[in-house]
């Protein structure tokens, strides 16, 4: 999956990180809703869609008549769920894709690059022991914190900044930032390696041998567009929506 | 979490859209219902004060009325002979029960005219379902005029505009009622298009045209088959394509491209018919549900519902591109939206005037099956409308009518009325219907059951243009024996009559007609010379003519202008043949009818009298069809205005 999004995103590498994140919301935008065409009622949808109109129009039309609109309301909300009902399969379907897409842009949008002045945090957990050695100067990146140990839960924490996007503190197997590209993946964590982690956290490393895991806390990013301070993941709803709606016309679906 | 933090509150593009719209559902169906609530005092408040000034004190809530197009008293009083139509027989003897008397001529037009306006045709403007324009010489539709003008829209940008004006004048009762807050619902009256405002809904009838502007034009699709034009249809080619599948192009409305649909035939031997995004299935030799076709005319989406057959060949039966009531592109309701409101509420619907296809049954392109599963279809659709408006009111009128009786009549009069007969069994259908209106009625609330006119046999057709040539009225053009359309050939300045219509017969009167030649001190005795010979005219042994009527003794009124200027009734058996309606001249005054059209209404109008059921008992031994209004105006509280012709029942 890695592969699959660094070879949509390899046009965008060289500009703004936002280009690319349009692009993959866009392309979500029309493969959603043409998964959605696929795999509803499509005429049921349109059949209850006129019948739901045809209600509000009929409350409308015997406003005089409360007990009328009491009814055709009642049928309104009835059909309602008769609707949502429709909307279970593809939405089950859906969330699926969504979510492996939905991570892997927030495995490369949504943290700002590491670098010295954007300072961050990390967590190690180790799995049986902590090591007695001093571990030293990292690799890359630099500690701006002492290691703080929690002995009863194992675990390790400091706080870092990065050098050329990356942290590599070796002797504690911690690996962490990107390769600098836009829309590469950064990398903020590691766990144990697993199909979940592969597809739904590819913000996660692969674990060092005696670790657990590691948790970092790096500084979020917004994007700047039309005046205003997007997170990635308005950008993806709003421009996933907006391609969804113009797919929705062009390929005729009824949603 | 497997989730990203921020993703909790999104499902989708698609999904996500449907929530969204979900809540938007909801939040309409509170605000409507809460919007109903706060104006209802205020809405009870304006009707109680309008009620209140109504002259006369209402004798019932409400009236509804069902209108079972040319029941025959003579068939239901046979009927009731033998022990059937136990419900009607329960509403004579509960209320009552006569023949009434209809309009000169019977025909459908004239007489709901009369029906909705309670006034003569000389006072409605409607004689017949043609009348002359008597400057060219053409048979126009009598109660619908249309006209292209070019409007400019807010922009400046000019575009051709299509508007329909109601040619009937009066005013229907049920726009008196709502001057005194009596709302109505109207469901397929006659006359009614374009629908004029009403308080309340009206749903317009007769007169609605299809796609193509026409009063029903259906295509059929061949392999190999040419586009050709017939009488009330077009032929069409259908093109083989790969893998099963096979195209063919229904023409739509002027000015637009036709729409290709698309065949398949499944392994089952049954068929998919493809349009656009729309898909319907079709069972070989059966006729289809409805199916949406989309024409383009510019930017502007013009769409229509039509149902398929398919038989072996394949060859492709698809009816009249009906008006779709969900996106009507001509105004088929009062208010606009109402027909939008139905097609929910009941299903895509039939919307053209004569929605049963006759000509095709005619024509041989649907079988007397067919044809009949395609009337019961219609009729199942009105039910289910019929339905909808006496559910969601509880007072005020309901006025539906139903055209299937009318058109299995037609059709079918020729295979008897025994038991077990296509017309026994739509009579005990329509008494189940009165049965079932009975049942939905309430106390304090009065039914109308009644038909326009009656029926008889039509065995023989009576060319009066023929008839006219034969006797020196009409006289043709060197070298022309036979007219085939509207008088080319007829020489007008020695012609001093011509026949229109169903049931007309107009002098060439100097200054009226274009080439007028009668003057007015000629026309009465002419018109005299001619009742006299038509009186006489003879099949056999056999009476043809019962009654020959002039306009200015039949009829008063400020439209008796629009008449044809002599009424010829004919006996039982006789009509006016198809050519001479529209202007041609046959061979023979009298011929065989070998049309599947073999029953008929279009006689003297004492030979075809309708029905009045009531279910309150009057002493009227006599009623006629002008008096069901002012009697409903009086029930529901409203001096009959003085120009009505009828009188209270």
């Amino acid at each position: 999956m890695n592969a699959l999004f660094d070879l949509l995103l390899k046009p965008f590498q060289s500009l703004n990180p936002v280009w690319g994140l349009m692009w993959i919301s866009a392309l979500t935008g029309i493969l959603m809703i043409l998964v959605f065409k696929k795999t509803s009622n499509q005429q049921a949808i349109s059949r209850l869609r006129k019948k739901m109109g045809s209600r509000a129009l009929g409350m409308l039309l015997f406003l005089e008549s409360p007990p009328t609109v009491l009814k055709l309301a009642f049928g309104l909300i009835t059909d309602n769920f008769i609707y949502l009902w429709h909307l279970l399969k593809p939405m089950l379907i859906i969330t699926i894709p969504f979510v492996i897409i939905a991570s892997q842009l927030d495995a490369r949008y949504s943290r700002k690059h590491l670098s010295a002045d954007n300072p961050s945090t990390a967590t190690v957990f180790w799995e049986n022991s902590i090591p007695a050695e001093e571990f030293g100067k990292p690799e890359a990146g630099i500690l701006i914190s002492p290691v703080v140990t929690i002995a009863d839960s194992l675990e390790q924490s400091f706080s870092f900044t990065g050098s050329n996007g990356v942290f590599v503190y070796d002797a504690m197997g911690i690996r962490l930032g990107s390769s600098g590209s836009s829309g590469s993946i950064l990398v903020r964590g590691a766990e144990k390696s697993g199909i979940i982690q592969a597809l739904f956290r590819p913000w996660n490393a692969e674990s060092p041998p005696g670790v657990l895991k590691i948790h970092s806390h790096i500084q979020g990013i917004h994007y700047i567009i039309l005046g205003g301070r997007w997170s990635w993941f308005a950008v993806f709803l709003v421009f996933s929506s907006l391609w969804a709606i113009l797919g929705a016309v062009v390929f005729k679906v009824k949603v | 979490m497997i989730l990203p933090a921020l993703a909790h509150g999104y499902i989708g593009p698609g999904a996500g859209f449907g929530i969204l719209t979900s809540f938007m559902v909801f939040l309409n169906a509170i605000a409507v219902s809460l919007l109903s609530f706060l104006f209802w005092p205020i809405m009870v408040l304006i009707r109680s004060v309008k009620k209140s000034k109504r002259p006369l004190k209402p004798r019932c809530d409400k009236v509804v009325i069902l209108g079972l197009d040319g029941l025959s008293p003579h068939l239901v009083e046979k009927y009731w002979a033998n022990g059937d139509l136990p419900n009607l027989k329960k509403l004579a003897e509960s209320g009552s029960y006569h023949q009434m008397r209809t309009t000169t001529p019977g025909v459908s037009p004239v007489a709901w005219s009369s029906f909705q306006t309670g006034v003569n045709p000389g006072k409605h403007g409607i004689f017949d379902f043609l009348t002359a324009d008597r400057k060219r010489y053409l048979a126009v539709l009598s109660s619908v005029k249309t006209k292209t003008s070019t409007v400019k829209n807010f922009l400046g940008i000019k575009k051709e505009e299509v508007s329909s004006t109601l040619l009937r004048m009066s005013k229907p009762f049920w726009n008196l009622l709502g001057r005194y807050g009596v709302r109505s619902t109207v469901l397929r009256v006659p006359i009614t298009y374009p629908p004029e405002p009403l308080d309340g809904r009206l749903l317009s009838g007769m007169c609605v045209p299809d796609l193509r502007g026409s009063q029903g034009s259906y295509t059929v699709m061949a392999p190999e088959g040419s586009d050709t034009h017939f009488t009330g249809g077009i032929g069409c080619d259908l093109r083989q394509k790969e893998k099963g599948w096979w195209a063919g192009s229904v023409p739509g409305p002027e000015g637009c491209e036709p729409v290709d649909v698309l065949l398949k035939q499944r392994k089952s031997g049954n068929w998919e018919v493809h349009s656009g995004n729309e898909k319907i299935n079709v069972e070989t030799g059966k006729l289809s549900g409805w199916l949406t076709i989309c024409y383009r005319a510019g930017r502007t989406k013009v769409k229509g519902i039509a149902r398929f057959r398919i038989t072996e060949g394949p060859v492709v039966y698809c009816t009249a591109l009906h008006v779709d009531p969900s996106s009507p592109v001509v105004p088929l309701s009062h208010p606009v939206h109402y027909s939008r409101y139905l097609a929910g509420a009941v299903g895509q619907f039939a919307t053209l005037g004569l929605a049963e296809d006759t000509w095709a049954l005619s024509n041989g392109h649907l079988d007397e099956t067919c044809f009949l599963d395609m009337a019961w279809a219609y009729y199942a659709e009105r039910r289910r409308m019929f339905t909808n408006a006496l559910t969601n009111g509880k007072d005020g009128l309901t006025v539906c009518v139903f055209d299937t009786s009318d058109r299995i009549q037609h059709m079918f009069w020729g295979n008897g009325f025994e038991p077990g007969s296509v017309i026994h069994t739509m009579y005990l259908e329509m008494d189940k219907l009165v049965g079932e209106t009975v049942e939905r009625m309430k106390k304090n609330q009065r039914l109308i059951v009644m038909s326009d006119h009656g029926f008889t046999s039509f065995h023989t057709c009576v060319d009066f243009n023929r008839w006219l040539v034969n006797n020196g009225y009409m006289v043709l053009e060197k070298d022309v024996e036979t007219i085939n359309a509207s008088y080319h050939g007829v020489d007008w300045s020695q012609t001093k009559a011509y026949a229109m219509g169903l049931s007309g017969i107009n002098l060439n009167i100097k200054g009226r007609e274009g080439k007028g030649i009668v003057t007015d001190d000629e026309a009465d005795s002419l018109m005299k010379e001619i009742r006299e010979k038509l009186l006489q005219l003879k099949n056999g042994d056999n009476r043809v003519i019962r009654s020959v009527k002039f306009a200015r003794d039949i009829y008063s009124g400020g439209y008796i202008d629009r008449s044809p200027d002599i009424i010829p009734g004919t006996d039982i058996g006789y009509r006016a043949d198809w050519g001479c309606v529209t202007g041609c001249v046959g061979r023979e005054t009298l011929y065989p009818n070998d049309r599947h059209w073999n029953g008929d209404h279009c006689h003297d109008s004492d030979l075809v009298k309708g029905v009045l059921f009531t279910s309150w008992k009057h002493k009227s031994d006599s009623p006629s069809i002008v008096d069901v209004a002012p009697t409903v105006l009086s029930m529901l509280g409203v001096k009959p205005p003085g120009y009505m012709d009828g009188r209270t029942l």
